[in-house]
């Protein structure tokens, strides 16, 4: 899975979140979930894995945290994603069965 | 000294006026042709400007000022969520003509740099899809 995978998972972002600055053991995030103990366990792994998250051990229990150094040179993704919007708006606007008549004056409110 | 990080800057070139595509950026139902599943939108400075992905995210923010045919900037940010939540960050559209078509310039600032990939997040619902669509298929019903 490559990063945008990874975080297209709606739970594995809510994981994200709840780890982004505190740290958490698995039974601590699964109590937030209506899923699984073992759902969580397989969202977790796939995001250490990842190297999103960090864990240590902390006596018989593992705790979980974000890690933000490896996260952050996702941060140029986001101008991929506006990238990507843009494209969209492109099709739609150029693709317009009812395209604006030139010289008509925008109405700037929005359309029923 | 600007901390680029926090800043995102997107353009492109769209073969259509200015005015067609500020349509887009102002009415409901054209802006939901392009990003999320509906859109309320009340394009006048400070109407609310409400999005709303799949997955029960919804961005919620304001219209902060309007030039018709030329500038949309808008508050932007996601019920709920708690690092950005509604209206706390800002995303400026620039409409520039070009020859037959127009330049459009996305800005999106004020992001918390350390909250950017969860934002990211936020994209990524429609992105997929708009792979599909970009390559003539039907993207078929949102996911989740």
């Amino acid at each position: 899975m490559d990063a945008l995978q990874i975080v297209s998972e709606p739970r594995r972002r809510e994981i994200l979140r709840l780890v982004w600055d505190r740290e958490l053991s698995a039974g601590d995030i699964a109590g937030r979930f209506d899923v699984t103990f073992g759902a969580v366990s397989q969202h977790l792994a796939v995001l250490r894995e990842a190297g999103f998250v960090s864990a240590r051990r902390d006596g018989n229990r593992r705790l979980y945290r974000a890690d933000r150094e490896r996260l952050g040179p996702l941060a140029q993704a986001l101008e991929a994603m506006w990238s990507s919007a843009l494209d969209r708006l492109a099709i739609a606007v150029e693709n317009d069965p009812n395209p604006a008549p030139p010289g008509a004056p925008s109405d700037n409110r929005g359309s029923p | 000294m600007i901390v680029e990080r926090d800043v995102i800057r997107v353009e492109r070139r769209i073969e259509a006026s200015p005015r067609a595509v500020f349509r887009y950026l102002t009415e409901s139902a054209l802006w939901a042709r392009w990003q999320g599943e509906s859109a309320e939108l009340d394009p006048v400075p400070g109407g609310r400007f409400i999005v709303r992905m799949s997955n029960d995210q919804v961005v919620e923010g304001n219209f902060i000022s309007l030039e018709p045919d030329s500038r949309v900037v808008v508050s932007w940010g996601w019920q709920g969520h708690p690092r950005m939540p509604a209206g706390t960050s800002i995303v400026e559209f620039n409409l520039v003509p070009d020859g037959t078509g127009t330049i459009v310039r996305v800005t999106h600032r004020d992001l918390p740099p350390e909250d950017v990939l969860l934002h990211r997040a936020g994209w990524d619902m429609f992105l997929p899809r708009l792979a599909i669509v970009a390559k003539g298929g039907d993207p078929g019903p949102n996911p989740g």
